[in-house]
């Protein structure tokens, strides 16, 4: 009974659809089919592991069903969706965070461990370590870093998702991937 | 070394930055999926939100919708203690405006309003208004407000509100965990 449609669908067309009763649930439908993956990378690449890629990614997804009819078409809609799933990955990040209040040393300690424990991570030690580094940066950094460094997001567009002016998240970023180089060099 | 957009380009600026990172990027970030997990996305957030009763804001002609998260208050238990909450709070509210209106509990901007207000609008502005108020306040009136009432009516046979075997923290908890839909519902 579900996804009928094909991949191809234009954001113009998933749009159109959602604006239509009739068709609201196949064009989500469509939407999910759409972004689930790009949403659920960058949404992996900073909570880290699956588990709680898994919880954000469809906790994303509700807000979006909730708050799609107020979308207005004034960003691009996959901007609007980064939005969403940033936002809630740095909530997410920030309430975890919250209840830590570790050493850098034990936040390092604990995202090796909890690599160790994802049974979807399979990274030599390079990426483990990469992984620690982006793990110790401040929740709002490490979406910027993210964004730039697997997604390759141009800052303009960076700047409409994250809600920063672009010469704050170029700094942002340089100032992150310095932090990820000391780190390795102070741990190699 | 290509220079024409340098300023620009990502892996350029991360050259730039730290060659070690920009040759790391290419390859293999070891993170996986478990197999058809994105096949099984689309069913599980929609049973998430058939399940929780979620509509999507802003549509009206969606006739059912609010029925059925109207209806979900009956079905769920933590719905129903924090409901049976809210309303001991919002009654111990009303009380609490009317009695006591110069308890410093109260936060300072409405007790002017208290004396000027109806029950009916208190609640209403309670309810919009509730995080304004202390909960361990609000729960001590409620159950001075309680007891005032069972002495004087009939012997307190049956109490069944579930607020009154749950300890305070754990209340404030199930309230906070709410979202502003679900109270919304509740209230």
């Amino acid at each position: 009974m579900q996804q009928q449609a094909s991949n191809t669908a234009t954001d113009e067309q998933i749009l159109s659809m959602l604006r239509d009763e009739r068709t609201f649930e196949r064009g989500f439908r469509l939407l999910m089919q759409q972004y689930k993956q790009r949403l659920y990378w960058q949404i992996r690449r900073m909570v880290q592991t699956h588990e709680d890629a898994d919880d954000v990614l469809q906790n994303t997804f509700i807000k979006i069903y909730r708050g799609i009819l107020r979308f207005e078409g004034k960003s691009k809609l996959h901007t609007w969706l980064y939005r969403i799933a940033a936002n809630e990955t740095i909530s997410f990040l920030q309430s975890k965070n919250r209840h830590a209040g570790a050493s850098l040393d034990e936040i390092a300690a604990a995202t090796a461990g909890r690599l160790q424990a994802d049974p979807w991570f399979d990274g030599d030690e390079t990426q483990r370590r990469l992984q620690q580094a982006v793990g110790l940066l401040p929740e709002k950094q490490r979406a910027v870093f993210v964004l730039r460094y697997y997604d390759e997001m141009p800052y303009e567009e960076m700047s409409a998702v994250l809600n920063t002016s672009v010469g704050a998240l170029k700094a942002s970023f340089h100032h992150a991937v310095k932090k990820i180089e000391t780190f390795f060099r102070e741990n190699e | 070394m290509n220079m024409e957009n340098a300023p620009m380009h990502p892996q350029a600026e991360l050259q730039d930055l730290s060659p070690r990172l920009a040759n790391l990027r290419g390859k293999t970030d070891g993170q996986q999926v478990p197999d058809g997990y994105f096949d099984q996305l689309e069913a599980l957030v929609f049973q998430k939100i058939e399940d929780q009763g979620y509509a999507p804001a802003g549509v009206s002609s969606q006739g059912d919708r609010p029925t059925r998260s109207g209806f979900r208050i009956l079905r769920n238990p933590r719905l129903g203690i924090a409901a049976a909450a809210m309303l001991s709070l919002a009654i111990a509210a009303i009380w609490f405006f009317r009695m006591q209106p110069t308890d410093p509990a109260i936060p300072e901007n409405y007790r002017e309003l208290a004396a000027a207000l109806s029950p009916e609008d208190a609640a209403t502005y309670i309810a919009g208004n509730i995080h304004e108020f202390e909960t361990a306040a609000l729960e001590n009136y409620a159950a001075a407000e309680s007891s005032a009432a069972e002495t004087a009516a009939e012997p307190p046979a049956k109490r069944t509100q579930p607020t009154e075997e749950l300890p305070p923290a754990q209340l404030e908890l199930i309230l906070q965990d709410l979202s502003e839909e679900e109270l919304e519902i509740i209230l």
